[in-house]
């Protein structure tokens, strides 16, 4: 396969594409477009253009992201669409913690934020990688107002204590670290090529142009092909106005083996992973701005606070036992339900499928995850340290990352990330109090800000895992589920379609969610109008 | 300076290590267990009902040690792998302590078995990471 992506034996790039779909589906035909840079939309890029739903009925199981792009496009289409969600509010993950937000999680810690008017903790999603073009896709359509998410500050700090010497266990720019390890790197490469120490595997000319880039990369003196510093890492003293500060005093570079031995240099990557692009977006205000945009375009669909107790179908139609916070009970049927209700949680319902389908949902695990808002009384990393936005990577075990607000720049207080970690990290920190979170943050922060423990106001934290209602931040698949497991579960069980970011490749995205509803409703549309 | 600090890890892996040798795995174990356990078992291992099972009086849990073992390295329906977060020692404190107490009644689990048990095992899934 892959030696055919490069051969030139290739006739067409439409007959390669085909034969990429033959062999790997659509999907494996999207990414294959993709790698020829052809720039075709997606095919999930848009909703699946379905109309005639001709009033029949579907039952949506959760109002998180997955339920309400079904529940809208459905309706949209002529169905008769029913929304049964558990929580009091509609958005599933797609939650933000404000002034007033109240959570219980299932140690019994409550918790009412406590955050200055205007700040906020989006306890689930954050950022919107600027290729998520199904969540896009939303944002614009309903209007929901969006804004840069700084998700990557060379003007941050780099903090890694598990290192050795004497940039060990100290907050490094991360802008100093590239611009030395990347300068040395190519200093090395630039002075091995030009020396003929390497077997290089291309042309003279070649070798020339490799060394131009190689002084362009680095920021390498020409005619030495030594790396000096550069202006990029910043000054000593910054330039100004006359004579003193004049051309300010140029800043000296760490010595590589310093650097080495940090450890720091583990966040520096050619380009980011294709997740975690640098241009990223957030809605402004929180990310719930995107469950409220659904629910003003979809009229009164939804039932909330209403529990799920037992889903049963039969040849002719599906029917949903509920009880609604008053505890009255009730029973809605349908022709078809989707079920986005994650799996860690539908594991505990009464749900009536084979039991080849219900020996795949076993086979998916969730992640614990935790976060924590710490509101500061002042925004001392934009005011003193000049950083605005952007994470703070440290290996803190329980601790991880630490990110500055995308918004608010240059106000009075700021609200800031104190940890985002996972796994095992995570369930032992939310093992703690509210309270002991809090303290337990604060300890981590306070070795990269001094100023940490006497800025901070109050805080607010959310476990995934300690959420009835969720169970866990994302789907976790292991390479064995994923073969498995997952194309069974991908499948409807009957009248039964789940959806969700667990039936994606783009798992703990909102895309994940969006994407995975389109292709469920657009196998129902089919399957009606068979 | 640094010369402390590594003296002092020492200091501390030797005392561990003694105290499992020593008999007073007890305590640890139950240190451990509430530390990296409790947030959903519960510090009773009791559990919650229909999010996290019961670790009292547990079949699995005073079951076969290798299926045991597995489990919490490799994960099962809902919990993820811990094979990243807890090492030989710790996970045999705290499947011994588990295994003798909340009304368990089975042989400890020694650091070695667990080793072995982590060998082979699928590779860690993926999914733990920044979204």
């Amino acid at each position: 396969m892959s030696e055919n992506i490069y051969s030139k034996t290739i006739t067409s790039r439409r007959s390669f594409i085909e034969g990429l779909a033959a062999i790997g589906g659509i999907s494996l035909a999207l990414a294959g477009m993709d790698a020829l840079g052809l720039g075709i939309e997606s095919e999930y890029s848009t909703p699946p253009n379905i109309s005639g739903g001709n009033g029949k009925k579907i039952v949506i199981l959760g109002a998180g992201l997955a339920g309400l792009t079904a529940a809208y496009e459905m309706s949209k289409a002529g169905y008769d669409c029913k929304v049964i969600e558990t929580r009091s509010f509609a958005g599933g993950r797609c939650q933000t913690a404000r002034k007033g937000f109240k959570y219980t999680d299932l140690m019994g810690y409550s918790q009412t934020c406590e955050f200055d008017e205007g700040h906020y903790l989006n306890n689930g999603p954050w950022r919107i990688p600027y290729h998520h073009h199904s969540t896009l896709y939303y944002t614009k359509k309903f209007n929901v107002p969006l804004q840069l998410f700084n998700n990557d500050n060379d003007n941050s700090f780099v903090y890694f204590e598990g290192g050795t010497g004497p940039l060990a266990g100290k907050p490094l720019r991360k802008g100093k670290v590239a611009a030395d390890v990347r300068g040395y790197t190519s200093e090395i490469l630039a002075k091995a090529s030009k020396s003929g120490a390497l077997n290089l595997p291309f042309s003279a000319a070649d070798k020339d142009r490799f060394i131009a880039y190689l002084i362009g990369e680095g920021w390498l003196n020409a005619d030495t092909l030594s790396y000096e510093g550069t202006n990029g890492r910043g000054y000593e003293v910054d330039p100004g106005p006359g004579i003193n500060p004049g051309p300010g005093i140029p800043s000296k570079p760490y010595a590589m083996s310093d650097l080495l031995g940090s450890k720091a240099w583990s966040v520096l990557q050619s380009v980011s992973d294709y997740e975690q692009q640098r241009v990223m977006f957030q809605p402004i205000g929180g990310m719930d701005q995107i469950a409220k945009g659904f629910v003003k375009n979809l009229g009164d669909l939804i039932q909330y606070s209403t529990s799920v107790k037992k889903i049963a179908q039969d040849a002719n139609g599906v029917s949903v036992s509920w009880i609604d916070g008053n505890g009255v009970k009730g029973v809605t049927t349908a022709d078809y339900c989707i079920c986005t209700i994650p799996i860690s949680v539908l594991n505990g319902i009464d749900l009536q499928v084979s039991p080849a389908f219900k020996e795949a949902m076993l086979k998916v695990a969730y992640a614990p995850v935790n976060k924590i808002g710490l509101q500061m009384s002042n925004r001392f990393w934009e005011d003193k340290y000049r950083i605005y936005g952007g994470h703070v990577y440290n290996d803190i075990p329980g601790i991880r990352t630490i990110s500055l607000p995308s918004y608010g720049f240059q106000g009075e207080k700021g609200v800031l990330l104190g940890y985002y970690s996972f796994g095992g990290e995570a369930a032992k920190i939310s093992a703690k109090s509210p309270a002991d979170r809090a303290a337990f943050a604060l300890e981590g922060g306070q070795k990269i800000f001094p100023e940490y423990k006497s800025s901070f106001e109050n805080s607010f934290s959310f476990c995934w895992h300690l959420d009835k209602d969720n169970l866990g931040g994302w789907a976790v698949w292991s390479e064995e589920a994923r073969k498995e497991a997952y194309p069974k579960l991908c499948d409807p069980d009957g009248r039964i379609y789940l959806a969700g970011e667990h039936l994606t490749y783009l798992g703990g995205w909102q895309a994940g969610a969006i994407e995975s509803a389109w292709q469920q409703i657009e196998k129902i549309h089919k399957r009606v109008k068979a | 300076m640094f010369k402390n600090k590594y003296s002092v890890v020492y200091l501390m892996a030797s005392l561990s290590l003694s105290l499992i040798s020593g008999g007073v795995a007890k305590a640890d174990g139950r240190l451990l267990f509430m530390e990296n356990c409790s947030a959903c078992h519960q510090s009773n291992a009791q559990g919650v009902p229909g999010a996290f099972p019961a670790l009292a009086k547990n079949k699995l849990v005073q079951g076969s040690p290798d299926i045991l073992v597995k489990t919490v390295l490799n994960g099962r329906a809902g919990m993820p792998s811990f094979k990243g977060d807890l090492s030989d020692n710790d996970l045999a404190m705290i499947l011994t302590y588990l295994r003798a107490n909340h009304g368990n009644h089975a042989a400890g689990i020694k650091p070695d078995f667990v080793n072995k048990q982590r060998k082979g095992g699928q590779p860690k899934s993926q999914s733990l990471q920044a979204h």
